[in-house]
């Protein structure tokens, strides 16, 4: 069930007031609710996928259960590998089985072999990276002694299934989300308030500015071999505000949307595009991902406590494997990659942590050095997402040589230029906003402005806002 | 608790009414006039006891306007008409659906003062358009139009599909009058009495439904309308699947069944098939072949001296490769204000040439 959806419109009050309505003192029962919602929030678009979350579930639940009993260190880690074993396996098979059949053909054909291995057609469930990641986190957090086991199936199925996350995050760790499923909920009208806010924001980042900039995305993509540079360039900057618009968007319904029924979600985007360096912008961009990755992969492989050059390539295999995370495709490979070599400068010296405020915290605009940080991080962000967007490595490369290389004072680009300032605006926005936790986190104003202010947004949308079944960028991760 | 959803309820109603107000001053929502069935007759026509003129807008800021006005006989014309009795002179009508109607233009940019205009005679020239009027429903407006206003001439207009949806076996279409065959019989399926939804009520109603509706085109399903007037390639009349050889007979056989029907039941009376050509493919800088309907009705009229076609294909490709002008709006596959007037040239023109208002009979 998408979010921008009448059929979510008529779903979440539902579920709000039943949820509200059994109340607070039956705990069990509100998380059963919540299980029976999410499923149905779920099967949605396809019931066959409620079989796999429900495997997912129960088997991690199970071993979840056996860890901490094991008789031996070494019955603990097969437990351990049996989780990753199922939920990678999963994962592997419905994400990459056909990624990696084509890429053994491509490296035998390569080699002048002929190789005829059959591929599959396979669906790829929708979310199956994120709730397999979440799971993960369960099993991984009680096998280091971090978390203990929930006792409780169904809270636990709650916790995995909750329906505002499950199909594009945040990826909420155990040890933060399952423990508000055994605690009661209380509403809090504030928070409340501030959720449906946050949900209003992320509804008008989606439906206004991400799928306004869609087809034009598509548009200089696929017809980029003809185009000149100043209009790849735009093609690449109104990428970088859909994929950003899209996802945070999301996250930022699926939080607020969560606050509604009393629970907390962590935050996934803290307002990257004004990140002075490229560890900044990952310490805000799909945080909760990255954090993940840095907690299961780069610390266990040594983190920042080896020598610099294996830093150096624990980080290069840590934003590899998560490019990989992001589709079967070598150019999310690609994409990864580039974003742990941008690390290197940072890592030689030694700055990668700097920025830990956001920027011009105490004013209204940064200083020209900051300024020009932040347009150069941007601008090898812009470079790394030509990789993400398109549809090949030698398309992505071609891509970026012809902006670089053609003439720049073309105007084939003018129809576009009236779609610059749908890109420009949730920058400008967010920009007086930064020191919030969303666009819209208007609280401090008076409540007739506040009102007024939620007219034009809801207005807005509906006169600016696309709508029709346009998924989410990353429905499809 | 009960404060906040108090609280939500009271801006929803604040919200509901600005959106109103929004939609009715700011960017006005599209306003239709509201569809009635002429149980006499059975066919589609315009209510005159509700609101007889309005603006129809489209697009997303309603960027595009149109004033409609529904006349004294319950049609879409900047005119009123007057009856067979009070006809002195040669009189034409224009029947068909949504490209007769069309709303979407002004009501003096329509095809039939556009081509009376042309013509640069005294003539009357009624529209009799109604939107989703098919070649089969075309059969009883004539009727209506024999009755009522009797035309010394009848033009049909012809779009896309329409000679298709009128055979029932390829489409079903409950409130137009069908024929279906069956074997070797021809079965004419009568249309279905229309009760107007208390919902479309509040559609009509509701500027901001209105707006969703008919601007935005949010269908209940929660998606956009996709509308599409063309096939998505031209058929190949000689590679034709099993499937489309049997539609086109179907077709030919629905023509031939519609002329047969309109020549019974009008001696005297001319008529004139006015067929659209493709104009998606006119707009990509090639000249299309005919729309499939073309040949079934020109084979249909062979040997009938009443009964015309005007295959409009020659017409607009001619002033596309001329003029390069679109012949359609953005998001909008009907004629738009420039392809009328081509058409009602060239309409024009026809009529000039082979003498079909030449003269009236009062008796029609």
């Amino acid at each position: 069930m998408l979010f921008n959806s009448i059929a979510f419109a008529l779903f979440l009050p539902t579920v709000f007031a039943l949820y509200w309505l059994i109340g607070r003192e039956r705990l069990r029962a509100q998380n059963a609710l919540i299980v029976a919602a999410s499923y149905l929030f779920y099967g949605w678009w396809d019931w066959r996928f409620l079989f796999l979350i429900f495997v997912s579930s129960f088997a991690d639940y199970f071993i979840g259960g056996r860890i901490p009993v094991a008789t031996s260190p070494k019955s603990k880690k097969l437990l351990l590998v049996l989780s990753l074993v199922i939920n990678l396996g999963i994962l592997g098979f419905f994400k990459y089985f056909n990624f990696f059949i084509d890429s053994f053909d491509a490296l035998m054909q390569s080699a002048g072999l002929h190789v005829d291995v059959p591929t599959l057609r396979i669906i790829l469930p929708v979310g199956i990276s994120f709730y397999t990641f979440q799971t993960l986190s369960y099993t991984l957090d009680i096998y280091r002694g971090k978390l203990k086991p929930s006792h409780d199936p169904i809270a636990f199925f709650a916790f995995v299934s909750f329906f505002p996350q499950l199909v594009a995050g945040p990826i909420e760790r155990a040890r933060d989300l399952l423990p508000q499923f055994s605690a009661p909920r209380t509403f809090e009208r504030d928070k409340a308030a501030d959720g449906l806010r946050q949900m209003l924001w992320g509804f008008a980042k989606k439906m206004i500015v991400a799928d306004t900039m869609a087809p034009h995305v598509r548009a200089i993509f696929d017809n980029a071999a003809g185009l000149d540079g100043v209009t790849l360039l735009m093609g690449a900057f109104f990428f970088a505000m859909q994929i950003y618009c899209d996802f945070s968007g999301y996250s930022d319904i699926a939080i607020g949307t969560s606050r509604l029924f009393g629970f907390q979600l962590s935050r996934n985007f803290a307002y990257p595009y004004f990140s002075r360096d490229i560890g900044e912008f990952w310490r805000r961009w799909h945080i909760s991902l990255s954090s993940w990755f840095r907690d299961y992969l780069y610390i266990p492989l040594g983190g920042s406590f080896v020598t610099k050059s294996r830093q150096m390539f624990n980080i290069l295999v840590t934003f590899t494997v998560s490019g990989l995370w992001h589709g079967a495709n070598w150019t999310f490979v690609v994409w990864g990659a580039l974003n742990g070599l941008y690390y290197f400068p940072l890592m030689l010296t030694n700055t990668q942590g700097r920025y830990k405020e956001i920027v011009a915290a105490d004013r209204l605009f940064p200083p020209l050095g900051e300024l020009i940080a932040m347009l150069g991080t941007f601008l090898i962000t812009l470079l790394a997402w030509v990789f993400f967007r398109a549809e090949s490595v030698s398309a992505a490369v071609a891509y970026i040589f012809r902006a670089a290389s053609t003439p720049w004072l073309n105007l084939d680009h003018v129809s576009y230029l009236r779609v610059i300032p749908f890109a420009i605006l949730p920058l400008v926005v967010e920009w007086f906003r930064r020191t919030r936790e969303h666009g819209l986190e208007i609280s401090d104003m008076v409540q007739p402005l506040r009102w007024v202010t939620y007219l034009l947004v809801v207005t807005a949308i509906l006169v600016f806002g696309k709508f029709g079944s346009h998924e989410f960028i990353y429905f499809q991760f | 608790m009960m404060r906040f959803v108090l609280k939500v309820g009271l801006f929803l109603v604040l919200l509901a009414v600005f959106l109103e107000v929004f939609f009715r001053l700011v960017v006005p929502a599209a306003s239709r006039p509201t569809t009635v069935q002429n149980q006499v007759y059975g066919i589609m026509q315009y209510d005159r006891t509700g609101p007889t003129q309005g603006l129809y807008t489209a697009g997303r800021q309603a960027q595009h306007r149109a004033h409609w006005r529904v006349n004294n006989m319950g049609w879409i014309s900047a005119e009123d008409y007057t009856g067979r009795q009070e006809k002195c002179r040669p009189r034409a009508v224009v029947i068909g659906n949504s490209y007769v109607e069309a709303i979407y233009l002004d009501v003096d940019k329509h095809l039939a003062p556009v081509t009376r205009k042309e013509l640069g005679r005294d003539v009357d020239f009624y529209s009799l358009g109604a939107w989703g009027v098919d070649l089969g429903q075309g059969v009883k407006v004539t009727d209506y139009a024999r009755e009522v206003l009797g035309p010394d001439l009848v033009i049909l207009v012809v779009s896309h599909g329409a000679l298709r949806r009128s055979v029932r076996n390829l489409a079903n279409r409950p409130f137009c009058l069908q024929v279906e065959f069956r074997d070797d019989d021809a079965l004419a399926i009568e249309p279905r009495v229309f009760r107007p939804s208390r919902l479309r009520g509040l559609v009509q109603f509701s500027a901001t439904l209105g707006y969703l509706r008919g601007n935005a085109h949010v269908t209940l399903g929660g998606g956009a309308q996709v509308e599409s007037a063309f096939a998505k390639k031209t058929l190949d009349v000689e590679n034709m699947t099993p499937a489309q050889a049997r539609e086109q007979t179907l077709m030919s056989k629905g023509a031939e069944w519609i002329v047969s029907r309109l020549a019974e039941q009008n001696p005297g009376t001319e008529f004139l098939f006015l067929v659209d050509a493709d104009r998606n493919i006119i707009q990509t800088g090639t000249k299309p072949l005919p729309i499939p309907a073309a040949g079934c009705l020109v084979a249909a009229v062979r040997g009938r001296d009443a009964f015309h076609v005007l295959d409009l294909t020659e017409a607009l490709w001619a002033d596309y490769e001329a003029e390069g002008l679109p012949l359609s709006d953005d998001g909008n596959y009907h004629w738009n204000a420039h392809a009328v007037q081509v058409i009602g040239a060239a309409l024009a023109q026809y009529i000039s040439q082979n003498e079909l208002l030449s003269s009236f009979d009062r008796s029609q």
